[in-house]
């Protein structure tokens, strides 16, 4: 990705601009990209794998890294190999991850660093005829061995894209005679050394292997792919090469599967969680205004001027770029609209509650993992009445329940309320106080404004009910 | 980003007087660092394992293996004792690169003759006079053994050595620790080198042979023409594999073959050194066919040990001004390297260095390339560690 300045900063895209990132979006995010927190980690000589949450930036970031590796003058100034999307031949592989495993992926990695060089090649041909025999040797060595399939058939849209000096480029690969410069069988961290001092030779300062791992929807699937990621993390041989460099991200549920992965425990790569405090939230936020808006709105206070705006997106965003900015939409939204009509003054508090009430949070509980979210939120410090209660509401959405049913069968866990008569029949009656302190922690604690709840509702001298709720059962 | 690596970098040098990072964490890995032999302190066990017997070194990842593996390639590099000791670096492939499984000893040594022959490319071209000096007969053996044995194309590496007119490509590629150590020769040398390697090539017809037979021409030749009085086999990263990680009993399985003809190779005056983790030290000692002069170490560190670690490559990095951490630090802040190694967990090495490494990195990040250590850096890498701990993360 090139950074490119605006067309033109007074022009207005409104909610465009807070539409989820999509790969045509990214010729516009370096205008809203915000770095997180030890990015110069990320962008570092080492090996990085980063653990982010769905909507939590990792596209992004992925763009940006790719961005970080283009120079002022737009040249590459690494080899940038994209790989993992999706890994390879899942199917096939083993379940529990071994080496068989790793030596398929590190065919692919290989053959996606033979296709890279290959089209890099090309591109920028004068590189590659300014090179010395023994590199170019090299190159083509590398090419020919690694790259799988067909030659022609995988660099058909070179020359299209390139023009004729691409043709050339692959006529001189395709017939070279080379040389064994290394065997069949040798090492992959000879492999990868020869390919690291070639790719130097040609002005390039080494290869970063960028890996965007997708979130997989099947459980089996998931725990699969992290078993043979942690094999192939394991392998600390590719980790060796000054100059060859894995910059990966990839889905916050894979970190337990990969985190005794061999190249992690012993600090071949580093590890980190893709998180972003309250400040880089709003920065976040605001370019996105800026952007959307032509310059007109520059921050949160200019969009909206209710003092709990920011509150409400952090109990509805959590520290989810992605959350925050699909709450912000329909004011952008909204905005636009009252824009187009010459009001260009902040939306009052008013407006905002009309406005939200019309794009509410989802509340999710997923049972089989005790994980209650609330938009891009995860609550995770519901004690444990409260949370009895939320789930008792969360199997009879919109079902009006007694403050007496909640206590028997929510928090004491009976099948039935008891009869008068029975020994589990409470005679103080202080049920009543117990659910009205738990529905109280309750809307603290869900709630995106617990003085106006939206989730827990109370029904005068009827009980209380869930709104909006989603409940999951997982197995396993 | 203008706090970035090159930040740090600056910072060293101008600010510091650091000719180098000596914490530099792309090197985290002692295997890959090209200084490390430059900065290797003198450790007890390392009397024991570095003579002319097999020995067993054990320690936690990130304890030191690699570092005392390439602190005795070093020592035969540089002919310590004056003694000419073949050291070859065998970094043992997964079990998916063999043919049987458990792999038989073929199989290993097929990998072994790699190793030695290109430790003896390095050997001879950093040393040319050892191969000038030979009758045309024996030259021509060393290039047929060269040919038969290295894991590419022998005159491709020899057009690499005359391209760059030193060994440091051939280093680069065979074991970066070896960089500062082999005697680089003068330009000239090397294309005399290159030529008379090639004038060796003649009509000799390439011999058949396995591995087996290989190897041991190959040994013959180091032993016997070359003057060599004994190869030492470095036997690494056996536990840098998913099946080893997950059992080790596995890893044993892996060098088993290995490990059964360690007593017939003392006989030869090859001798096996095995760098393994500590979950291996049972079931080897168990092991009733290995020598009786076999020689087992537990790497263990103290404080002053780590402490001693850290100061010396503040030594080295600084040319010697620096003896510790206080002459790179603020006031406020004294004995900072203590406190670090107080901090690491399991007091390991690696994350002694970890720490020194980030704790330099968080400091250009915060107060830009500039200035002496803070006690704002110390805390800061308190707080950082926690959250970059080598288990499940710990949320920020």
């Amino acid at each position: 990705m090139a950074k490119k300045p605006s067309e033109s900063t007074s022009e207005w895209r409104g909610v465009e601009a807070f539409n989820r990132l999509r790969a045509e979006d990214e010729e516009w995010l370096a205008e809203v990209f915000v770095s997180p927190p030890e990015f110069d980690m990320m962008i570092g000589p080492r090996s990085i794998i980063i653990f982010g949450d769905e909507g939590s930036g990792k596209t992004a970031l992925c763009r940006a890294l790719t961005g970080i590796s283009t120079g002022e003058d737009g040249k590459p100034k690494r080899l940038l190999v994209e790989w993992g999307r999706p890994l390879p031949v899942l199917p096939v592989l083993k379940e529990g991850g071994d080496s068989q495993s790793v030596e398929v992926l590190l065919e692919d990695v290989l053959d996606r660093c033979a296709l890279a060089l290959l089209r890099h090649t090309c591109a920028y041909p004068q590189d590659f005829h300014e090179a010395g025999d023994l590199a170019k040797e090299a190159a083509v060595w590398f090419t020919r061995t690694f790259l799988q399939g067909d030659f022609e058939m995988r660099t058909r849209r070179f020359p299209g894209e390139f023009g004729d000096t691409a043709s050339a480029i692959l006529g001189d690969f395709a017939g070279r005679s080379v040389r064994d410069v290394l065997l069949p069988d040798a090492p992959s961290s000879l492999v990868i050394g020869e390919l690291v001092e070639t790719l130097r030779s040609i002005g390039l300062d080494g290869a970063w292997v960028l890996t965007d791992i997708p979130s997989l929807r099947d459980e089996t699937d998931t725990r699969r792919q992290g078993d043979v990621l942690a094999a192939f993390l394991s392998a600390l041989n590719q980790f060796e090469v000054d100059g060859f460099v894995y910059k990966m991200v990839v889905p916050s549920n894979l970190e337990h599967h990969l985190a005794e992965a061999g190249g992690i425990d012993r600090r071949r790569l580093d590890k980190y969680m893709l998180y972003w405090p309250h400040s880089k939230l709003i920065d976040i936020v605001n370019k996105h205004l800026v952007f959307a808006t032509g310059g007109k709105v520059n921050s949160l206070e200019e969009l909206c001027e209710a003092e709990s705006l920011k509150e409400w997106l952090e109990r509805c965003g959590g520290r989810i770029p992605g959350s925050w900015l699909k709450h912000v939409r329909p004011l952008v939204a909204a905005y636009g609209e009252r824009a187009s009509e010459g009001n260009f003054g902040p939306i009052d508090e008013d407006s905002w509650k009309e406005i939200r009430m019309r794009h509410l949070p989802n509340l999710e509980l997923d049972v089989a993992r005790g994980l209650v979210r609330v938009g891009g939120r995860v609550v995770d410090d519901i004690p444990d009445t409260p949370y009895k209660i939320l789930r008792y509401l969360c199997e009879r959405p919109g079902q009006v329940c007694t403050k007496k049913e909640l206590y028997y069968r929510a928090y004491l866990g009976l099948e039935s309320e008891p009869a008068s008569f029975e020994s589990t029949w409470d005679l103080t009656s202080s049920h009543s106080g117990l659910i009205d302190t738990a529905v109280w922690r309750l809307r603290e604690a869900v709630e995106p404004d617990p003085k106006d709840p939206i989730f827990v509702i109370t029904h005068r001298g009827k009980g209380v009910s869930l709104q909006k709720s989603v409940m999951r059962h997982r197995d396993g | 980003m203008k706090q970035g690596v090159k930040g740090l970098g600056k910072w060293l040098a101008d600010d510091l007087g650091l000719e180098f990072n000596p914490f530099d964490l792309k090197y985290l890995d002692a295997g890959a660092d090209p200084r490390l032999p430059d900065y290797l302190i003198g450790h007890e066990s390392f009397e024991k394992i570095k003579g002319d017997w097999p020995a067993f070194v054990f320690a936690m990842a990130g304890g030191g293996k690699s570092a005392f593996r390439v602190r005795l390639a070093r020592a035969c590099r540089v002919g310590q004792e004056g003694r000419r000791v073949l050291p070859v670096v065998y970094k043992v492939p997964g079990p998916v690169n063999f043919a049987d499984s458990p792999p038989r000893l073929e199989g290993h040594l097929k990998f072994l003759c790699w190793g030695m022959a290109s430790e003896l490319l390095l050997e001879l071209a950093s040393r040319p006079p050892r191969y000038l000096g030979l009758d045309l007969e024996t030259r021509r053996e060393v290039r047929l053994q060269l040919e038969a044995n290295l894991p590419g194309e022998l005159g491709y590496f020899l057009d690499k050595l005359e391209k760059t007119g030193d060994i440091s490509s051939l280093v680069n590629r065979f074991d970066p620790t070896a960089r500062h150590l082999l005697k680089l020769p003068e330009p000239p040398d090397i294309r005399p080198f290159c030529d008379a390697m090639r004038e060796a090539s003649g009509e000799m017809p390439r011999e058949p042979g396995g591995p087996a037979a290989r190897f041991q021409k190959l040994a013959d030749l180091v032993r016997g023409p070359l003057g060599y009085e004994a190869i030492y086999l470095l036997v690494d990263g056996v536990d840098a594999h998913i099946e080893v990680i997950k059992d080790p009993h596995a890893g044993i399985d892996l060098i088993r073959a290995l490990l059964k003809q360690t007593g017939a190779w003392t006989e030869k005056r090859i001798y096996a050194k095995y760098f393994l983790p500590p979950e291996f030290e049972v079931p080897i000692k168990k092991l009733s066919f290995l020598p009786t002069e076999t020689r087992f170490v537990s790497i263990r560190w103290t404080t002053d040990m780590l402490v001693d670690m850290l100061q010396e490559r503040l030594k080295i990095a600084s040319g010697n001004m620096f003896g510790s951490f206080d002459a790179i630090s603020n006031p406020e802040l004294r004995r900072v390297e203590y406190e670090l190694v107080n901090m690491a967990e399991e007091s390991l090495p690696r994350e002694v260095l970890l720490l020194a490494g980030q704790m330099l990195r968080l400091h250009v990040r915060q107060f830009g390339p500039s200035g002496k250590l803070r006690l704002a850096d110390f805390n800061a890498i308190r707080d950082w560690y926690p959250h970059h701990s080598r288990g499940p993360h710990n949320p920020q």
